[in-house]
């Protein structure tokens, strides 16, 4: 089993426009798409994994009528949920893709905030499932309320077990982490150009920080940088790897980095080699921004697309 | 066969059993289900609590021995009780012998237990793995849902 934790999950509403324009109503045509998925990255990834065959269980916190109703969505799909049900209603993530202009306008609500003795509860149930667990995958925000040092809190507790514990949020969240020594620290670069209190953008900065955050978590065997999709950087102590994707058609950016870490763990434990795991993952990534829905529909692409992506390895 | 594994419901929020009455009343109501699992600290399944365990407990022992409570014009009697034990830990609440279904069972079977045992929801588990609940709902939509054979 894969435990996934979605902290700030959401419901996503994603609307496909012809064109999309500010002070005017659009009445969705038959060509237009409307659509209300689960949402958060902890369960986007989930999302994935289960359809490549894993079996996963995903957690945090939600609740009310859209917290039903994300739960409904996710058993639907046979995965298994135990979210914390808190007062106060999951939010509801906003996409308007633009066919016409090519662009992509999100709004992403904050979460509701969550109580204390919710907090305190979360992590009983969470140790219980970790007895279930051979991986976690901590992915996304922290709703209001819940302090950074709820992640440290769950990556000592799979440390006590000795389950692999990967980490994917933004640099806000990531200070925190410091010393904690998660498997693989995967910083969530898409609103920030800012690492650990310097720049970090392109190539050169990411493998620096990289290798910067490996000194400091000695536990910690990849930092993984993906926010530009054009050169994938995954950094490790003795070695770099850049992996680019061939003829790249974007369509759709939404999701791309959860499905990267669906790919990656669904690889990893098929137990292929390194590199074989690290192209999968992008391969996982390039078939998501090429496919309209936010999410991987026909998974056997991954397989096919994996030789377009071409390794560069630093010393 | 119609097996407990296909209708089950996958949810396995769970209790220990030094959980409080108030927090297993609370999953109860915002998870809009009747009973909530106990796990021990090894992962292990042991027993559940359920909402009708909870109203029984609440009503003190001499008004049991009074065969016809429809007397009592007021609510409050029961729920003072209660209210006295929302932050006990739920040890002495717990169903230990609460019968439970295995993920491989027939729904035909699950149907038989959840009536010869007057329950509207059973625990599945299997070898002390708690993986989640059939309830009367899901006993008819083996014959309601056409989808699945």
């Amino acid at each position: 089993m894969i435990l996934t934790v979605t902290l700030n999950p959401a419901i996503d509403k994603v609307l496909v426009l012809n064109q999309f324009k500010v002070h005017k109503l659009h009445r969705l045509k038959s060509s237009e798409l409307s659509m209300i998925l689960p949402g958060g990255k902890g369960v986007n990834v989930a999302l994935t994994l289960k359809l490549l065959g894993n079996e996963v269980i995903t957690t945090g916190f939600t609740g009310g009528y859209t917290g039903h109703l994300l739960c409904d969505q996710l058993r639907e799909r046979g995965i298994t949920t135990s979210f914390v049900f808190t007062e106060g209603i999951t939010r509801t993530n906003t996409s308007i893709l633009d066919l016409k202009n090519e662009t992509l306008t999100e709004i992403n609500d904050f979460g509701k905030e969550i109580e204390h003795d919710d907090v305190t509860f979360f992590l009983d149930n969470y140790s219980r499932l970790l007895h279930r667990a051979r991986m976690v995958v901590i992915a996304g925000s922290l709703p209001r309320g819940v302090n950074d040092d709820v992640h440290l809190s769950m990556i000592d507790k799979a440390r006590e077990m000795d389950i692999k514990v990967i980490v994917h949020t933004s640099p806000d969240h990531l200070d925190a982490l410091f010393d904690s020594s998660p498997f693989i620290i995967y910083p969530d670069m898409r609103s920030y150009h800012k690492l650990m209190g310097q720049p970090c953008d392109g190539i050169k900065q990411f493998v620096n920080v990289g290798k910067e955050i490996l000194n400091r978590n000695k536990k910690t065997e990849y930092v993984i940088f993906t926010h530009r999709i054009e050169n994938v950087v995954v950094v490790k102590r003795s070695k770099s790897y850049i992996l680019r994707p061939e003829n790249l058609k974007i369509v759709n950016m939404l999701g791309y980095g959860d499905a990267y870490l669906a790919g990656f763990v669904h690889a990893y434990h098929t137990g292929k080699p390194e590199i074989d795991i690290l192209k999968y993952a992008s391969s996982a990534g390039l078939t998501n921004v090429e496919n309209l829905y936010k999410d991987i529909r026909d998974v056997s692409l991954i397989d096919k697309n994996i030789d377009r992506i071409k390794v560069e390895v630093l010393a | 066969m119609n097996q407990v594994k296909d209708y089950m419901y996958k949810d396995i929020t769970s209790v220990n059993e030094t959980t409080t009455l108030r927090r297993a009343i609370r999953i109860m109501r915002l998870h809009r289900i009747d009973a909530v699992a106990v796990v021990d600290k090894t992962g292990k399944y042991a027993g559940c609590i359920s909402a009708q365990e909870v109203i029984n407990a609440s009503v003190p022992d001499y008004i049991k021995s009074i065969y016809n409570t429809s007397f009592m014009s007021r609510i409050d009697q029961i729920t003072a009780h209660l209210t006295n034990m929302l932050d006990d830990p739920i040890t002495h609440l717990i169903n230990k012998k609460c019968p439970s279904l295995s993920p491989t069972d027939s729904m035909a079977y699950a149907a038989d237990l959840l009536s010869r045992n007057k329950k509207t929801i059973l625990p599945v588990v299997e070898e002390g793995i708690f993986l989640g609940w059939v309830s009367k709902i899901d006993i008819l939509s083996v014959v309601s849902d056409k989808q699945k054979t």
